[in-house]
């Protein structure tokens, strides 16, 4: 599987993800993230969550970070500026269980830089998500189930499309 | 080049120098056999179609203080949402008219009014190149948040600022960039113009009866009309009886009854608003021409045109259009007081300063150097260099308008988060 892994991510600098949790970064989240940066050393991982993961504060390894928004949603300025930062060096933003507004703006912002979206089917969409259609937007919907190198495997043939474009 | 005008009013609907500009220059590049289409809003009140403007923009007035005084706040902070964020409708039109038209390059100018920030959204989005005319704070004002002193917004949209943009005065970049930080070597300084010929001139001043001026679409006090006023009076005061103060433009009942209270009914008279060629015409027949502006005025269009005219600009010393004038070769400056301003008019009229030479010299320089004439050249090089930067679009324009009503609907519910707090 590592092996195979390997070919999804694009070689040279480290390609930067950023996954958005609404809630707390849990346990199994960062596991997949550690799972995919030990099998890949190009992937690097900023996980965006609405709360610190249990004992952990900021950096889980130099390959895998976690970051709580330190604004509320209803600070629509700040919380726009911070996702725009941590957005700036990903090149794909991964929306995982996310209908708020947060990803609504996430999705936003890195749709207006280019950047591919892929979102984790939300189950029975609600909210904005549902009401703007917003799957429409999202490159790739991926089932709530799939293992790390599915991901992977998504998250390269996103990234080749890409360049192939440019 | 095919370029496509956006500008929130045209004229003859407008505001002040900011839509005239922008008619003068997008007249002077179909003289000068460009393919020009102007997109603008819907006009406020009804006026005669011209071939290549379309008015279909909807407009969130936010420029007429009636309209606003009464609204509750979360109106009124929606209100700014509409005008300065996201109006997916605009969007919709925009990307139909780069459909249809196809251009080189969008020229904007004041998008304050038409949701700005989705406009320059969608143009990032589909990657097509722009020119963006400042004449004032306007990126500033499409990234404000109501009851916020902060830069967030602005740093989150200058990332889709990768346009250039033409300024007319450092002050004016410099206010910008405090809160939107613009890239580097994007912008290009160009002043305010100039059009048509100079009107000839009665006379030049020489002694006797001095003929002030000052000129505003609405005469203000940021335009220090009030500071002008008691800046005569305290020239009457000084003891000096033989000028007239003439004021053009739009006022309010303020301004009269200042000049009752002074005392002044004789030396001061309101002309109303008048039109370009008119006002060319009177502009010939005045002496002096008082611009005691704020200090961010970013240029101001009128003391150029009564200057082409050989009537010498008096402006505050700091304002925008004293970065491209000299003190005492083609203007004066003094600072913003009623004092300062008076100061100067007396010694004019007592001979102290010589008006003549001045005003010859104003004359010229601006014929020579701020007609638009000798300025389209830089803005037909500065419209050929953003055309280079187009680039593939990020989706098609349907993902455009897609984002821009989640833009719309995500900024609304924010706001309404926003006031509920």
């Amino acid at each position: 599987m590592d092996e195979a892994m390997h070919s999804f991510a694009p070689r040279g600098s480290p390609t930067r993800l950023l996954w958005l949790t609404p809630g707390q970064a849990s346990r199994s989240l960062l596991d997949a993230a550690l799972e995919m940066t030990r099998a890949d050393d190009s992937w690097e991982v900023a996980i965006v969550a609405g709360s610190q993961p249990p004992g952990k504060t900021a950096a889980v390894n130099s390959r895998v970070t976690v970051h709580v928004l330190g604004s509320q949603e209803t600070d629509c300025e700040p919380l726009s500026c911070e996702l725009a930062e941590l957005i700036a060096p990903c090149a794909i933003v991964h929306l995982l269980d996310s209908c708020t507004t947060s990803a609504a703006l996430a999705l936003l912002i890195a749709r207006l830089r280019g950047l591919p979206v892929v979102a984790t089917d939300p189950g029975s969409p609600s909210g904005l998500w549902a009401a703007l259609d917003l799957v429409r937007l999202v490159a790739h919907m991926l089932p709530r189930a799939s293992s790390v190198h599915e991901t992977a495997s998504i998250y390269g043939r996103l990234l080749g499309r890409q360049q192939e474009a440019a | 080049m095919k370029i496509l005008v956006v500008s929130n009013l045209y004229p003859p609907d407008l505001m002040g120098g900011y839509e005239l500009g922008c008619r003068q220059v997008a007249d002077a590049l179909i003289e000068e056999g460009h393919d020009v289409q102007v997109l603008t809003a819907v006009p406020r009140l009804p006026v005669p179609p011209l071939p290549h403007v379309l008015r279909a923009f909807h407009l969130t007035d936010v420029y007429t203080p009636q309209l606003q005084e009464d609204l509750p706040p979360l109106a009124r902070v929606l209100r700014h949402a509409d005008a300065c964020w996201v109006r997916a409708f605009n969007v919709q039109v925009l990307l139909e008219h780069l459909g249809e038209f196809r251009p080189d390059v969008v020229y904007l100018w004041n998008l304050v009014g038409l949701g700005g920030l989705g406009l320059l959204g969608c143009l990032h989005h589909q990657g097509s190149p722009w020119l963006w005319h400042l004449m004032d704070k306007t990126p500033r004002d499409l990234c404000a948040v109501p009851w916020v002193d902060g830069d967030g917004l602005g740093r989150t949209v200058a990332d889709f600022l990768t346009g250039r943009f033409l300024a007319c005065s450092r002050r004016l970049v410099e206010e910008i960039e405090r809160h939107v930080p613009l890239l580097p070597d994007a912008v290009t300084l160009l002043p305010n113009w100039v059009t048509g010929p100079a009107q000839p001139r009665r006379r030049w001043y020489n002694g006797g009866h001095l003929r002030i001026a000052t000129a505003a679409g609405h005469l203000c006090r940021e335009k220090g009309i009030d500071l002008l006023i008691q800046a005569t009076g305290l020239l009457r005061h000084k003891g000096h009886d033989d000028f007239t103060l003439t004021l053009f433009g739009r006022t309010d009942e303020l301004f009269p009854r200042l000049v009752q209270e002074e005392g002044l009914q004789h030396h001061v008279e309101f002309a109303g608003l008048l039109g370009q060629e008119e006002l060319a015409r009177r502009y010939a027949g005045c002496d002096v021409f008082a611009f005691p502006t704020w200090p961010r005025e970013p240029f101001g269009f009128a003391p150029l045109e009564a200057a082409a005219q050989g009537c010498v600009p008096l402006i505050t010393d700091d304002c925008g259009i004293g970065e491209w004038l000299v003190h005492g070769v083609h203007c004066l400056k003094t600072p913003r007081t009623a004092e300062a301003f008076a100061s100067v008019l007396a010694d004019i009229l007592t001979g102290r300063i010589a008006l003549a030479p001045l005003a010859r010299r104003a004359a010229a320089v601006v014929a020579e150097e701020f007609h638009l004439r000798h300025l389209l050249p830089r803005i037909e090089a500065a419209l050929r260099q953003a055309s280079t930067r187009r680039r593939t679009a990020f989706g098609p324009p349907e993902e455009a308008y897609h984002l821009a009503i989640l833009g719309e609907k995500l900024s609304g519910c924010l706001v309404q988060k926003l006031v509920a707090c």
